[in-house]
């Protein structure tokens, strides 16, 4: 059943690859239905935080209620759900998804079709979404509409001869946009009357009101004073509030079937929020959360160490603050050999640990030590009993290992014609499995199955610098498959400096193990004694370098009279040797504990 | 004895050409005008000094550059003269002039002489022409044969010369070489300076590919062999001279001692504070002109960094930190403060003490920097 309130609610959202313009078209819209009046605009709203905006990425989305009068002459509210546009987010943007009943689907006009447009299409489909293909950048003097609009048919498949041609940027077509929505996107449904079921789509936490649920209601009505019960967490808390972001909070006295608000509950912790869980009323408990949920997943792992040990507590505290926010950052303390007290952190994907190293570093202003990312190890051991490792530290003896499994993507590259050759030599040496390739007008589309230990290090700059940054790479978990993998360790002067091992593939190890050896060699300053570097595995030296002892280390002249000079040079030794990391007798920069993170 | 006299310097900043390494504030010798100008100014400048720092006396004049000895021996005269009007030089002071190869000839050197001058530094760093013309020096070696034999001539008995080390395509030989014929021209003193590439140089810009450690230890003890055979002894990092050579100036620099310090971008170490002209010859010469004493007010040197630098000063010298006078200016010996760093220090032979000195082994004397940066 649909009633009145209800045929004039649209839910929809933007998808794009990163870049096409899905902020800026974001913004016309809050601009022109009066959500914002032009003169308060800040570039892109709905991306608030720096990073986000100097990234042109969105990582949290927010929902914002805008209201449109129609040509029909109906006022109509549009709720607009800003999705995460990078596949670290795939599960967050897949509930987004599931709370809209259509999709934008930008497509830069001189970019055309992506890998990202093409997996946000694909996930918008599996959603049932109406989608109406949107052709931006048509003010650029390289925009080629026609083509993109090809692209989309052939690739997709979806029908794009109406898509609106758009310049966000200038704001032309936006009330075409505005009226397709209106007239495509279907109207929500949902029995008000049925036990309550809101889906929870995101969550942010609120200093004053606590961890908030971004949701959009699918049966029954949710207010304030209701008790109300998180199905897959289980827990319970009393309605404080509900409203809807216009963008801020607009509390309202109900939130009802199809509609997309906010739900605050005083939740002290946003791990309570989960992203895809079911909130039902406590007294009156649905049959069936909704479909879909599923736990964050963490893929990659890396050690974060403060570079000056004495602020250790500062990194928790800053830590602390970003979990506030961020229910999908995992970690615990840690303890290296080498670099002390740090932690253990998991991450989503690559780009939402460079997310939060970045946060920390700029927001926090902390100096930090990252060891080599690494992913999860399943581990059958001889005597039967499984385990799984995110640290090589934790590695068992070799002669105690049956077998080893590693997580396998399948990873789909999309790129120019011309750079097929580099990218297919480029998978080939990161052991993928060569799965398709597809032609789609002059562009390409390579799959490969790949282990994602492989990707972890340089795999995107090499697609970005192969197709002279023309392509693009999107992957997802396929599971996991057994491998031939061992832990390389690297000594310095005849100890095992345990932030520097990494768990590789034998076949790499040799190569690895090399070009570890020759990069410490380069980072670690001379002592006045001769430090060996040796890469090992399983106490096989398989590379041997050495830094040569310094025996000279002296200035020729004191600059006539300029004393203050020379001190300031010893000072800055000084510093630098602050910086410095003990590993045994050998003192390490932090630069170079990155260096086994680099390739050539 | 040296006692309570400063030292006192003035810089010459003009070259015709700039060498590709040097580091040393100079601009183009230009128009007369500006030499004229920038002579009145150092005399100024010294009245000013007196007035402000009282008439101190003066056992050391080091005349530098740029290239003093592109000045007429009757501004060098001037100079010396307004010296003496401000400060009470010693009768016996050492008053050095730095004299570039190509520039000098008899009869100005004789000029020189009899404005003062009793001591030479020539610049000659290496006795192969296509060195020199690679590290931008605008003479050859003959040059500064003929300007070693002239100050002879002219009657100076104490005279010095630069060479380097580690220069760009400099090998052990050429040194050697370099070595045995300014050896010929029977030097009294000798500084060997290893090249340092400085970033805002045009070598330092350029990064020339340069001898390697192995080179550099090898150059240091060729230099370090050969001038002890012929009777300069090292009595600091990069300097030797014949017995009661040393020189004067440059080892208040080490001692810590006082030192005034006249023309653009000039230092001075007086009162416990460490302060310099600006770098710009119209800012400084403005300033001069203006009659202007705006000495900034420069903070004393906190006591901990002080003794630091009596002892980065100090172990320079061969003879080292004397254990005495450290302790009358800073109120105990170096061992009261770096008992670890010494000791430590000590087994791993980088340096050595006993109840009056501390000083650094050979081995100490190549690793200065560290030596340094334990003791920070």
């Amino acid at each position: 059943m649909v009633n009145d309130a209800q045929s004039r609610i649209r839910n929809f959202c933007i998808i794009a690859h990163i870049d096409h313009g899905k902020s800026t078209l974001a913004d016309r819209l809050l601009e022109r239905t009066g959500v914002i009046p032009h003169r308060d605009m800040i570039e892109q709203v709905l991306d608030s935080m720096d990073l986000e905006r100097e990234r042109g990425i969105t990582i949290k989305s927010k929902p914002v209620r805008l209201s449109y009068e129609a040509r029909d002459g109906q006022t109509y509210a549009l709720n607009l759900i800003d999705t995460p546009g990078h596949v670290d987010f795939t599960y967050e943007v897949s509930r987004a998804l599931a709370a809209c009943e259509g999709a934008l689907l930008v497509v830069d006009a001189t970019q055309g079709v992506e890998a990202q447009t093409l997996a946000n299409a694909y996930l918008a489909l599996d959603h049932n979404l109406e989608i109406i293909p949107i052709i931006n950048k048509i003010d650029l003097a390289s925009a080629q509409p026609e083509r993109a609009k090809s692209q989309i048919e052939e690739v997709i498949g979806l029908d794009a001869s109406d898509a609106p041609l758009i310049s966000a940027k200038n704001g032309v077509g936006i009330d075409e946009v505005l009226e397709e929505i209106v007239r495509r996107v279907p109207p929500p449904k949902g029995d008000p009357a049925a036990p309550p079921r809101a889906l929870i789509f995101d969550s942010y936490y609120d200093n004053y009101k606590g961890a908030i649920c971004s949701v959009r209601v699918i049966e029954g009505r949710f207010a304030a004073g209701q008790r109300i019960r998180m199905m897959a967490g289980g827990v319970e808390f009393d309605t404080i509030e509900v409203g809807a972001f216009r963008p801020g909070y607009s509390p309202t006295a109900q939130l009802l079937p199809g509609e997309v608000g906010y739900i605050a509950a005083s939740i002290k912790d946003i791990r309570d929020t989960r992203v895809g869980d079911t909130i039902t009323d406590a007294s009156n408990i649905a049959a069936e959360p909704l479909p879909g949920y599923r736990p964050a997943l963490s893929m990659v792992f890396c050690g974060i160490y403060p570079a000056d040990g004495a602020r250790y507590a500062d990194l928790r505290e800053a830590l602390e603050k970003l979990r506030l926010n961020d229910a999908a950052l995992l970690f615990e303390p840690e303890t290296s050999a080498a670099l002390g007290v740090g932690f253990r952190c998991g991450f989503l994907g690559l780009l939402h640990m460079e997310v939060i190293q970045e946060r920390l570093e700029r927001e926090f202003d902390l100096d930090l030590i990252t060891t080599a990312p690494s992913v999860i190890y399943e581990i059958t051991k001889t005597d039967g009993t499984e385990l799984s490792i995110d640290n090589p530290t934790n590695m068992p003896l070799v002669t105690e290992i049956a077998e080893m499994r590693e997580p396998i993507v399948h990873a789909t590259i999309y790129t120019p014609q011309d750079s097929v050759g580099l990218l297919m030599e480029l998978c080939q040496g990161k052991r993928g499995i060569y799965k398709e390739l597809r032609y789609e007008g002059d562009r390409a589309i390579l799959v490969y199955d790949l282990p994602l230990n492989e990707i972890l290090f340089d795999f995107f700059d090499q697609v970005k610098s192969r197709s002279r940054g023309y392509a693009s790479f999107d992957y997802e978990l396929l599971g996991y498959e057994k491998s031939d993998l061992v832990k390389l360790d690297t000594l310095l002067n005849g100890e095992a400096c345990d932030a520097l091992s990494i768990i590789v593939h034998r076949d790499k190890a040799y190569a690895r193990g090399r070009s570890i050896a020759e990069k410490l060699r380069d980072a670690i300053p001379r002592a006045q004694f001769e430090i060996p570097i040796q890469a090992c595995i399983g106490g096989k030296i398989i590379a041997r370098e050495t830094v040569k002892a310094v025996r000279k280390d002296v200035l020729a002249k004191c600059y006539g009279g300029d004393i203050t000079r020379k001190k300031k040079l010893l000072e800055k030794q000084k510093e630098g040797k602050k910086r410095m990391r003990q590993v045994g007798t050998v003192a390490v920069p932090s630069e170079a504990f990155l260096t086994v993170l680099k390739m050539d | 004895m040296r006692g309570d006299a400063i030292g006192l310097y003035i810089h010459i900043p003009f070259c015709n050409s700039k060498c590709g390494y040097c580091d040393f504030y100079s601009v183009a010798a230009e128009d007369k005008a500006i030499r004229t100008r920038t002579v009145d100014a150092l005399a100024r400048e010294m009245l000013m000094l007196a007035e402000r720092f009282g008439r101190q006396r003066v056992c050391s004049i080091y005349i530098g550059g740029g290239t003093p000895s592109l000045l007429e021996p009757a501004q060098i005269e001037r100079i010396i003269g307004a010296a003496r009007r401000a400060f009470d030089i010693d009768l016996e002071a050492e008053i050095t002039m730095e004299a570039n190869p190509g520039t000098v000839n008899r009869d100005s050197l004789r000029a020189y002489r009899a404005a003062g001058v009793n001591r030479l530094s020539i610049g000659v760093q290496a006795a192969q022409d296509d060195i020199l013309e690679r590290i931008g020096r605008a003479h050859k070696w003959k040059h500064a044969e003929y300007a070693a034999n002239d100050a002879r001539a002219a009657g100076f008995r104490n005279i010095s010369f630069d060479v380097m080390a580690g220069l760009p395509g400099q090998t052990l030989s050429d040194l050697a070489e370099t070595l045995r014929r300014t050896i010929a021209l029977e030097p009294e003193h000798m500084s060997c300076y290893e090249l340092t590439l400085e970033a805002n140089t045009p070598m330092g810009r350029a990064r020339p590919a340069l001898p390697d450690e192995d080179a550099l230890i090898a150059m240091s003890a060729l230099i370090a062999r050969e001038l002890r055979r012929a009777g300069l002894y090292q009595y600091e990092i990069s300097n030797y001279a014949r017995q009661g050579f040393a020189c004067r100036h440059n080892i208040g620099y080490w001692l810590r001692a006082r030192y005034l310090g006249v023309g653009p971008a000039a230092h001075s170490f007086f009162d416990n504070k460490r302060f310099a002209n600006a770098r710009s010859i119209d800012t400084w010469l403005a300033r001069i002109e203006r009659g202007c004493i705006d000495w900034e007010e420069f903070s004393a040197i906190p006591p901990e960094e002080a003794r630091f630098e009596s002892m980065m000063l100090g172990l320079r010298l061969t003879d080292g930190v004397d254990a005495d006078a450290f302790a009358e200016s800073h109120g105990a010996p170096p061992i009261a403060y770096w008992k670890d760093a010494m000791t430590d220090m000590r087994s791993i032979g980088w340096l050595n003490w006993n109840s009056r000195r501390v000083w650094l082994t050979p081995r100490g004397r190549m690793l200065h920097n560290a030596v340094c940066v334990r003791l920070l």
